[in-house]
């Protein structure tokens, strides 16, 4: 399998991001983990264009971003957990339907098995 | 550590945003960066060789930057906007910036705070200060009319006190921020001192000019205790800055350009 990256990802990074909350709270290097599991080592992301991708979404009130506790037992500086909104969530299902009827429309066209 | 803070800090200081938006992103960054780096030491026990494929596993700075700028709100990117201005006025700009010590790192609230305490209080002091005093009013009338240079001259001589006294309040409130014991440091001691006498050097020569006679000891005492004053209250303008100051700190401090 070919790795996707750079134009292929742009557009899909916030709704990757989204996906990725889905699964519970996480903070910026755990999404990453999340979405290289996720896309089985083929998602070749910049890792720090995880970050303004995250502001954008905190911005449009998609995702809520809290700094963790001062008493966490870890060396370094705090970390910022972000968590899915119940708008985030309905923005997530909006795009899996988006996205869906995308590839029914363009594989048909293509003749890709979809 | 200080590697990644200089990493990051080459990202996030040419973002145009407010100071607490441009901390978290550091914040952030920083935090990743380190676990991408604890990551890629158990692959590799080289430090160099590690530390450099976490910088590149972050991306291009100069890339990210662009993309930090773009997640900020557009009217807090057009309010940050650095005018272009002439060569002239940006050689002013650093020039007065020195004789003020804005040239110190600082974000925009805490140098707006050292500037409207720099010049508002001793202008202020300085009201009170002739304010207190009673001078004779018709005897500075009768001045102005009759000898107008000493009139302009005591004018001028005002503007320079205000002035004089605005940019030693500014290098005060610099060496209190900047040192837990600013009493010790001679970069403080000279423009506290100045704080207190300046204003009662300018009220001998306004008594002497204005009422022709020398100063009593109660006007005196009061100007000296109005310079007092107006050195603690600086020293407190200091110590907020400080405070304020305290979590940028570290980081507007690096030299990033290496």
């Amino acid at each position: 399998m070919g790795n996707i990256s750079g134009d292929l990802l742009r557009g899909h990074l916030q709704t990757l991001i989204l996906s990725a909350l889905r699964k519970g709270d996480a903070h910026g290097f755990e999404i990453l983990k999340r979405l290289e599991l996720g896309g089985s080592g083929a998602l070749q992301l910049k890792e720090g264009s995880l970050y303004p991708a995250l502001y954008k979404l905190e911005a449009a009130g998609l995702v809520k971003g809290a700094w963790e506790d001062g008493d966490t037992p870890r060396r370094g500086p705090r970390r910022r957990v972000y968590r899915i909104t119940t708008k985030g969530g309905r923005r997530l299902e909006e795009a899996r339907g988006e996205f869906q009827q995308f590839i029914t429309v363009i594989g048909g066209i293509l003749g890709a098995t979809v | 550590m200080k590697d990644l803070l200089i990493h990051v800090e080459k990202i996030v200081r040419p973002v145009r945003a407010i100071a607490p938006r441009k901390l978290r992103m550091r914040r952030e960054l920083l935090a990743h960066l380190q676990a991408a780096l604890e990551e890629e030491r158990g692959r590799d026990g080289d430090e160099v060789s590690a530390l450099a494929r976490a910088k590149v596993r972050l991306g291009e700075p100069s890339e990210l930057t662009r993309g930090l700028q773009a997640s900020v709100p557009w009217i807090e990117r057009m309010l940050l906007a650095r005018l272009p201005l002439p060569a002239a006025a940006e050689r002013m700009e650093k020039y007065s910036g020195r004789w003020w010590k804005l040239d110190c790192p600082m974000t925009m609230t805490q140098a707006s705070i050292l500037v409207a305490g720099s010049t508002m209080l001793p202008f202020i002091a300085l009201m009170g200060l002739v304010m207190g005093l009673h001078l004779d009013r018709e005897e500075a009338q009768r001045l102005m009319v009759e000898r107008p240079p000493t009139w302009v001259i005591l004018n001028l001589g005002s503007i320079a006190v205000v002035l004089a006294l605005s940019m030693i309040c500014a290098r005060w409130i610099i060496a209190v921020a900047s040192s837990t014991k600013p009493w010790r440091s001679p970069a403080a001691i000279g423009p506290a001192a100045s704080i207190i006498v300046l204003p009662a050097a300018s009220i001998v020569l306004t008594v002497a000019c204005l009422n022709r006679r020398v100063a009593t000891v109660g006007e005196l005492f009061w100007s000296l205790g109005m310079g007092l004053l107006l050195m603690l209250s600086q020293a407190i303008i200091g110590r907020l800055v400080a405070t304020l100051r305290q979590p940028y700190a570290e980081w507007l401090t690096l030299d990033i350009a290496g």
